[in-house]
């Protein structure tokens, strides 16, 4: 019985492949978007973009994004698009590996990929759009190290030890406050705001001399700001984080935290179409990589990205 | 019974002595941790996880396993979070009905839990692991594109804008009810003989089922506290809190001495568990050890504390 379904199954894949094959080669090109999560505000707002983009382009556009970050529904959803029988692809990964094999596929199907955010380590991988990470955490490096003046040890608060994004931002304040001889505390708090709040209550009382606290996501340092309220040391402990979301630019403008360093989710989404449209017209001189600048959100500039 | 009851004083006094080793190795070893405000810090971090695990201390003396209270705890936030954020006049409802419906439905999927274990025979496991990722899932749809802060002042005083009198008390009083419940009713004595011996009890006349049902809808009721409490606290709800938390929970169950299977424990000892967890996280903290070591040796902890228990009643017996 399971072995007449498993069959049945088998044999639609197939016959889908294959329908999949015969293009109508006047049709409009379709691309396919498969972004790391449907639910996360960066995410949409990158998704937005892009198709706006795509029908600046004239390419039809289609999102393929599920609402978790799930490599697993990832490969299935490239699968799905290769057997559509789409001109390209979009993905934001949802981790560093586990699309190889699909990425095979479209290589095998001649489809081309442009990723966004996170780096896969492919050779069929046309080029990648990308925030440089260690550039923005050194962005905010710099910040604390030039508001702090020399005084007190700075608490890091980093995301979760071996992913690249969480290395990076960690990495990129790290040195430049090493730089400046400044004493750092390492933590981790696995991207959890609770976790960042035990933390950073802890280190307060075993270090009364921290000056600054930085975390490598926003709801981390938003964690971390209560236990800083909690001590009344609002105010007297500089606070930054990483992201840009809305609750940490209302923290922003309250000036209960003192700067986030805010990726480009507009530009990133238009760059990868973009790229995307260049090569499905043939261009040949494409970029192996574009760096997204990102840029640091205090009070001075917090009103222009408030929406 | 008076032999129970001497057994229980025992075992809570092993798992204090426990606490106050811990507390003193690090009140010696530095210097930081030597202070009057490390107490409040332990405390403050340990009254979500508390009002939580209290839940989960009732659900395992009956006999019974709840794997989706932290993702509970996130579906709770989610919701108290999407119902109240906006305090310049945008908020849905005021404080009180929305707190009403966030506990509401955090014991509406206890009972959901509790019903369909008890009338479908699916293994609570199963069960609750199911309503583990539906709850999570929920609580991912509901956050979505959405910004769940600016709370009324009035919901910030239930995590401590004013002082962190309120949580604790609300914290305090999750734990005496739960306590009293176990050991001065009908419905305690029924729970720790359902637990101890489902069939028995059934013999003797219990109505096993629904008072099976009810200690689920108390475990969700609890997880919805946990999370009003901490989203107060945060001021902001986000849909991956609670991750891993009904593991937490159980850990300081198990370290506090109740029963895995049922039948035996108390809430006092849970409070012990996340008091041993806690402390041993801050001290850790204090000494500059970060938090892949401390998840360490809290598991070593939480093997040790079981095998000496093993100990203990096998000595006890011969």
């Amino acid at each position: 019985m399971r072995k007449n379904a498993i069959t049945a199954l088998a044999s639609v894949l197939v016959v889908g492949m294959l329908a999949g094959c015969g293009k109508d080669p006047d049709a409009r090109k379709k691309i396919v978007f498969i972004g790391y999560s449907s639910t996360n505000t960066f995410w949409i707002t990158l998704k937005n973009s892009a198709e706006k983009t795509a029908r600046k382009a004239g390419l039809d556009f289609a999102d393929m994004t599920s609402s978790d970050p799930d490599v697993v529904a990832q490969k299935a959803a490239v699968d799905n698009a290769i057997r559509m029988g789409v001109a390209g692809l979009v993905i934001g990964p949802a981790n560093s590996e586990g699309l190889g094999k699909s990425l095979d596929k479209a290589k095998a199907a001649g489809i081309p990929v442009v990723t966004v955010d996170t780096r896969v380590k492919h050779d069929w991988i046309s080029s990648h759009v990308a925030t440089d990470n260690v550039a923005a955490a050194e962005l905010a490096g710099d910040y604390i190290v030039e508001k702090l003046g020399g005084k007190g040890k700075v608490l890091i608060i980093g995301g979760t030890v071996g992913v690249q994004t969480a290395d990076d931002r960690r990495g990129g304040v790290f040195n430049k406050c090493k730089a400046a001889g400044i004493t750092v505390l390492d933590f981790d708090a696995n991207w959890k705001d609770d976790e960042a709040n035990r933390i950073a209550q802890e280190q307060l009382a075993a270090h009364a001399d921290i000056g600054a606290i930085f975390a490598a996501c926003d709801p981390m340092i938003l964690g971390a700001k209560v236990a800083v309220k909690r001590k009344g040391l609002l105010g007297k402990v500089l606070l930054v984080g990483f992201d840009a979301i809305p609750e940490a630019l209302a923290a922003v403008k309250k000036g209960e935290l003192d700067a986030t360093v805010r990726q480009d989710p507009v530009r990133m989404g238009k760059e990868g179409v973009e790229l995307m449209a260049r090569i499905l017209k043939g261009e040949t001189d494409i970029p192996k990589s574009i760096a997204i600048k990102a840029v640091i959100v205090d009070k001075s500039n917090v009103d222009e990205y408030i929406k | 019974m008076i032999g129970d009851i001497r057994k229980q004083v025992i075992r809570s006094a092993e798992s204090l002595a426990g606490l106050v080793a811990i507390v003193l190795f690090f009140v010696i070893l530095s210097p930081s941790f030597r202070q009057w405000a490390t107490l409040t810090d332990i405390l403050e971090q340990s009254m979500e996880l508390a009002i939580l695990a209290a839940g989960t201390t009732l659900v395992l003396i009956s006999g019974g396993l709840d794997l989706s209270v932290g993702s509970v705890m996130a579906l709770c936030t989610c919701i108290a979070g999407s119902l109240l954020s906006g305090c310049q006049g945008q908020a849905v409802m005021s404080v009180a009905p929305a707190v009403a419906l966030t506990l509401a439905a955090g014991l509406g999927i206890g009972l959901v839990n509790g019903i369909t274990i008890k009338y479908t025979g699916v293994p609570a496991f199963i069960v609750t692991l199911g309503m583990m990722m539906i709850a999570r899932g929920a609580a991912l749809m509901l956050a979505a594109g959405r910004n769940m802060s600016d709370f009324s002042d009035a919901f910030l005083v239930l995590g401590g804008s004013h002082g962190y009198t309120v949580p604790l008390s609300i914290t305090a009083a999750v734990i005496v009810v739960i306590a009293l419940l176990l050991a001065m009713t009908r419905f305690g004595f029924n729970v720790y003989a359902i637990g101890g011996n489902e069939e028995v009890a059934r013999l003797s006349g219990v109505p096993v089922k629904r008072y099976a049902i009810a200690c689920y809808a108390l475990g969700g009721l609890c997880a919805a506290l946990a999370a009003i409490v901490q989203t107060s606290r945060f001021e902001f709800a986000k849909p991956n809190r609670g991750e891993s938390w009904e593991l937490m929970a159980i850990g300081a169950v198990v370290i506090g001495g109740t029963s895995l299977f049922g039948g035996s424990g108390g809430v006092g000892r849970t409070v012990i568990g996340v008091l041993i967890i806690k402390s041993l996280q801050t001290g850790l903290s204090h000494m500059g050890v970060g938090s892949y070591w401390q998840r360490i040796l809290i598991g070593v902890v939480i093997i040790l504390a079981v095998w000496i228990d093993r100990i203990q009643n096998r000595r006890r017996k011969t």
